[in-house]
């Protein structure tokens, strides 16, 4: 909603500081998001009356020379407009040094420059050439008595400020000057604002002479027709067309632009139809007739249904209620009868069929906010005198009024009591009562208890609370002291695994892995190119495009997705990680689907070295962080198994299946080539997804230890073992044979020389023995360590080095 | 040294001739190793002072004596050039060690591989650690809900200019009683909240939430943290308390905060918490993140509407509550000079780096 200062001004016969206007209409919940200053630029250009005139002698092009007087000297200037008006007329002449603007609206200084080869000293100029609106057909001539040299700025309604609000949705009011100009009052404690009457000429037949309306549908509950006549269609006063420009609206014509300001001032939408084009000079508002269609004034023929209320003459629509008048029923160049639309239509109504014809006007954003049930006579009145005045025409008496909803003030109760309760502030009864009086409540004191009549234009006030927040606006919730409440120490109830996630996060990236955040949004083509079925891919219903229609089943294939970008932009070392919820179909008979938290890693590209050989990371790599993170996060160790077989993105020699405790959490490998092929990816990446509802259950915390007492005595071990051995099992049959004095076995070293047999390598285990009660004897260890190689000597053929 | 019965040297001039190159072996000596086989050569198993000592059993009883302490002197003079010899060594490898050319200490450092929480949530930890602080519990929801959880126990007004702000992603629904969506706020999980338990309640919900925008300042999907506090007696000055200790742990003790009237459809009455701009403290009239107006909006909230309290079997007249709710997207961006919304969701690993 654009604001102007002046206007605010006149509605409250005071003038106002900017400054403490903004401040306070942006406390009060009318969020002042812009200023514009206009009119400043405007102090080197004057009032000109012309004296002579007289054409170029020499151009081809038709000049004029204009002799003009600008108070305190006589110029002559070369004006290039069709309209330069009789000895006597004003116009507006801009001195050198003057700003006025260019074709496409660009600012610039004017500096002397010849013109078919005459030099003037100024310029005559038109509405765009001075920013004070669009037209461009001739110069500005004014109206009045206007002293020649008057700087154009001091004239009135020249300088002004622009406020830009942001209106929230519930503040239909605050969508008129006069709205915004009662909030003012209330917040800065002046008087209510008032309309200037406008006193026009009445007279010839009453008005439904000219026009019946019928209201066949509840969704119009009331509707003025005022009837003016014998109006003349020209140009409003530059004043009016000026303002119109400021506030965003193109200024049309004197019986157009009326509605246009009307409705800024009152916030009541108007529509004008030009009588004769109301076929049987009637109106029906009714509800669109199945396969009717409506040729709006944008040019866009729409195709109605019985949703859409209709304006209808004795044929057919000629307007969408509320939102858009129809082609060729509005006001023409030669129109000298207006039929004036003033109503009240249903909210919802209009807001149904502006939304299904996307289709949002002026109108239509202030009826489905709700406008003033009471004002609507007064406006009808005030709209009609104003159109009489600016078109030179005559009111018809007794405006055709049909009301077939009669809406009755409503009252609300305020236990005065309850302000403080809920605002945290002691306000005595009075106050209150004087706070919601400044905002046009009626207000009555019974007891303690305020009862409040509210005024037409708050339809959002309907209960207690409401007229809290009134009191509360107009008190100023900055001024509210800050208190800090007692901690409740209440657990939530409505919990998931957050402390887990954020653990596990933080531990990642410990780790060296970044973290990433991609949308839930995936394209079904990624989710195929890892295999996957992406039709258990919930699909969203109405998605933004195809390329993201469906939630994600997993977290892979945009992780995926992200290393082939990273690795097309440069970068081929990635060490991502993502948590998120990912979605499947709900259990039958579940209204929502299934959603559960996953952790997905990927892991490509060269290893973090210096100074050593440069390596690409593996399957180990990838291993060593969830063994790595099992351990850091849930105290947990995670095992690692090939039963089964192998995700459809995984390699299927390349890949484990993941087990915290005995519970599996999902599974981690190369990327199958065929993945890296439809993925574009070039080369290989290794990932993994894990289920962090079971890193959930598996949490548990460390057990402590005391430090043992007895030192312990280390045996390396070096063995010869066919490589399709797991060194795991030889591990395990190395701990299980040296008893219980073994307390680790650990594979450090492995050797694949030249020298070995074929399909042999040499694996180092280091063995470490300790008793808690002595120190242990070296023949002991001897005993205990060849025992177990013999167990493996027995179980795999290994030859000790 | 083997002894020669035949001959009769005199057994202390032997311990003499011993020693006589003492001072000269533990000379040569340049490390630790040398000094232990230099020690050795006169200590050690096989050394002429030990083979020496091996000697008092022949002599004659008187001689005994004399020829003992002189082996102890003889002991302790090379255990004395072994000492002597051991600080040389020390004091000429500190020399040795001070003494070396300087390090190019411009040679890069071992630095173990740096991994980094995403910008969002990490912004998301420091303020649930200061609602922590505050005593505030996380609660959390699923990020697909019924509508009547986004929307009809929170009284939005159906067919209202309110639901614009609402714009809603939907899915088909496994119960055609329910219409089920991405959520468009974590409000849902305060709904979900209050039908779990009954006051006090006080929680904060982060999560990821959605709306069908997409342009330079707005992602289809972002993250919000609401707030609630349901009780008797809570009040809208408690409720600017706990938002301006917020901010002041979140931004430093320098901020101001301006409490203004609002509106959401599931408070009443609503405000807007605004910041004095970070960047330019509300100095710079050309500033372009506050857009010259000293003001940042960072928080939307309100006493809670008794039409929600009714909603989930709540007395409004026992209770009262406050709500709020924040965009953690825009504290991110505020917070590490984020540019572009789309590069928080993209993962360039060149932008997660720059953090």
């Amino acid at each position: 909603m654009q604001v102007s200062l002046g206007w605010l001004e006149e509605l409250l016969g005071t003038s106002l500081d900017l400054g403490r206007v903004a401040e306070a209409l942006t406390l009060g919940g009318l969020e002042v998001e812009h200023i514009a200053h206009h009119g400043a630029h405007l102090d080197r250009v004057v009032v000109a009356r012309v004296l002579s005139s007289r054409a170029h002698p020499s151009s081809k092009n038709p000049l004029t020379l204009v002799t003009v007087d600008l108070g305190d000297e006589t110029t002559e200037v070369v004006c290039g407009a069709p309209n330069v008006p009789a000895p006597g007329g004003l116009v507006c002449f801009a001195r050198l040094g003057a700003t006025v603007f260019g074709k496409g609206g660009a600012p610039m200084v004017l500096e002397a420059k010849p013109i078919a080869g005459i030099t003037s000293t100024g310029m005559l100029c038109a509405e765009d050439e001075l920013g004070l609106g669009t037209d461009h057909h001739g110069i500005i001539v004014l109206d009045g008595d206007l002293a020649p040299g008057t700087p154009l700025d001091t004239l009135a309604g020249m300088r002004d400020a622009v406020l830009t609000l942001n209106v929230t949705p519930n503040r239909g009011d605050a969508l008129s000057h006069l709205g915004v100009a009662r909030d003012v009052a209330a917040m800065l404690g002046l008087d209510a604002p008032k309309l200037a009457p406008i006193t026009a000429a009445a007279g010839g037949a009453p008005a439904r002479e000219s026009v019946a309306v019928t209201l066949s549908d509840p969704r119009c509950g009331r509707y003025i027709a005022s009837v003016v006549r014998a109006l003349t269609v020209k140009p409003s006063p530059l004043a009016l067309r000026v303002r119109l420009h400021r506030l965003g609206v193109r200024p049309i014509n004197n019986l157009v632009d009326v509605t246009n300001l009307v409705m800024l001032e009152t916030g009541q939408p108007l529509h004008a139809f030009d009588r004769r084009h109301l076929k049987g000079d009637r109106i029906e508002v009714r509800a669109a007739r199945p396969g009717e269609r409506l040729e709006t004034l944008d040019g866009v023929v729409r195709a109605l249904d019985p949703d859409d209320l209709v304006i209808a003459d004795g044929d057919a629509a000629s307007a969408l209620a509320g939102i858009m008048g129809g082609q060729g029923s509005g006001i023409a160049d030669d129109t000298a009868e207006v039929v004036l639309e003033v109503a009240r239509f249903d909210p919802r109504a209009v807001r149904k069929t502006a939304r299904r014809f996307g289709m949002h006007t002026e109108s239509s954003h202030r009826f489905e906010r709700g406008t003033d049930p009471d004002a609507i006579a007064a406006v009808a009145a005030r709209a009609a005198a104003w159109l009489a005045v600016l078109g030179g025409g005559v009111v018809a008496p007794d405006p055709v009024d049909v009301n077939t909803v009669n809406i009755e003030p409503k009252t609300v109760s305020l236990r005065t009591a309850r302000t403080e309760a809920l605002l945290g502030v002691a306000l005595s009864a009075e106050t209150q009562g004087r706070y919601l009086a400044r905002l046009g409540f009626g207000v009555r004191a019974e007891g303690a208890t305020l009862v409040a009549t509210v005024p037409g234009w708050r339809n959002d006030v309907t209960r207690e609370v409401d007229l809290i927040e009134e009191v509360g606006r107009v008190h100023g919730f900055d001024k509210l002291i800050p208190v800090l409440p007692p901690t409740r120490g209440a657990r939530a109830g409505a919990t998931r695994d957050w402390h887990l996630r954020r653990r596990v996060r933080e531990t990642l990236a410990s780790l060296g892995l970044d973290e990433a955040v991609f949308p839930v949004f995936v394209t079904p083509r990624d989710i195929g190119a890892l295999g996957l079925d992406p039709a258990e891919a919930p699909r969203l219903t109405n998605p933004l495009s195809e390329e993201r229609a469906v939630l994600r089943s997993s977290l892979l294939p945009r992780l995926v997705v992200g290393v082939g970008n990273a690795r097309r932009r440069g970068e081929p070392r990635v060490r991502l990680f993502e948590i998120g919820a990912v979605f499947g179909p709900g259990a039958p008979g579940d209204a929502l689907p299934r959603e559960e938290t996953r952790l997905a890693v990927a892991l490509a590209g060269p290893r973090d070295t210096w100074l050593s050989k440069p390596d690409e990371v593996d399957l180990f790599d990838l291993k060593g962080v969830i063994e790595e993170l099992a351990a850091r996060t849930v105290h947990g160790e995670a095992t690692f198994h090939r039963d089964g077989e192998a995700p459809p993105w995984a390699h299927p020699k390349l890949f484990a299946r993941v087990r915290l405790g005995a519970r599996e959490v999902g599974a981690m490998g190369a990327l199958h080539p065929d993945v890296v092929a439809r993925a574009d990816l070039g080369r290989t990446a290794f990932v993994a997804e894990l289920d962090l509802a079971a890193f959930g259950v598996a949490l548990g915390a460390p057990r402590a230890k005391a430090p043992p007492r007895f030192p312990a005595v280390r045996r390396d071990v070096a063995l010869l073992v066919n490589r399709d051995v797991p060194a795991g099992q030889i591990a395990e049959t190395l701990a299980t044979h040296a008893g219980p004095l073994c307390r680790e076995v650990k594979l450090f070293d492995r050797y694949l020389g030249r020298e070995l047999p074929e399909g042999t390598h040499s694996l180092a285990f280091a063995m470490t023995f300790r008793a808690d009660d002595r120190s242990l004897e070296g023949a002991e260890v001897e005993t205990l360590s060849e025992a177990a190689l013999k167990a493996t000597r027995a179980h795999f053929q290994t030859e000790q080095r | 040294m083997a002894h020669d019965p035949n001959q009769t040297p005199d057994p202390l001039a032997e311990i003499e001739a011993a020693l006589v190159d003492l001072g000269r072996a533990f000379d040569a000596a340049h490390d630790d190793n040398d000094l232990r086989q230099v020690t050795a050569r006169y200590l050690g198993k096989e050394g002429t002072v030990t083979a020496l000592t091996r000697r008092i059993a022949e002599l004659p009883g008187p001689a005994r004596k004399p020829f003992g302490q002189k082996l102890n002197e003889a002991k302790a003079a090379v255990e004395r050039a072994r000492g002597e010899a051991e600080l040389r060594l020390k004091t000429e490898a500190r020399a040795r060690d001070l003494g070396q050319p300087a390090v190019d200490i411009t040679l890069p450092g071992r630095r173990p591989a740096r991994g980094r929480v995403h910008p969002i949530m990490r912004v998301l930890h420091e303020v649930i650690d200061v609602f922590a602080g505050l005593g505030f519990d996380v609660a959390e929801g699923p990020e697909v809900d019924l509508a009547v959880n986004n929307f009809d126990r929170l009284g939005f007004p159906p067919d209202h200019p309110a639901m614009d702000m609402h714009d809603s992603f939907f899915l088909p629904s496994g119960d055609p009683g329910q219409k089920v969506l991405l959520r468009t706020h974590t409000s849902t999980v305060q709904v979900r909240e209050m039908l779990s338990h009954p006051p006090p309640i006080q929680v904060i919900c982060p999560g990821a939430v959605f709306r069908r925008d997409d342009d330079v300042t707005h992602s289809p999907m972002f993250f919000q943290l609401e707030g609630l506090l349901v009780d008797e007696r809570v009040t809208l000055a408690e409720l600017r308390g706990v938002l301006d200790a917020f901010l002041v742990r979140l931004f430093g003790s320098s901020i101001r905060t301006r409490f203004r009237a609002s509106y959401f459809p599931f408070v009443e009455p609503g405000a807007e918490l605004d910041v004095s701009c970070l960047i330019c403290g509300g100095h710079d009239a050309g500033c372009r993140v506050c857009k010259g107006t000293g003001w940042l909006e960072v928080l939307g909230c309100g006493m809670v509407h008794p039409v929600v309290f009714e909603q989930v079997g709540y007395d409004p007249e026992r209770y009262t509550g406050f709500a709020f709710g924040m965009g953690i997207d825009r504290l991110a961006m505020l917070r590490y000079g984020v540019t572009d919304i789309r590069y928080l969701y993209d993962n360039d690993p060149r932008f997660l780096a720059s953090l």
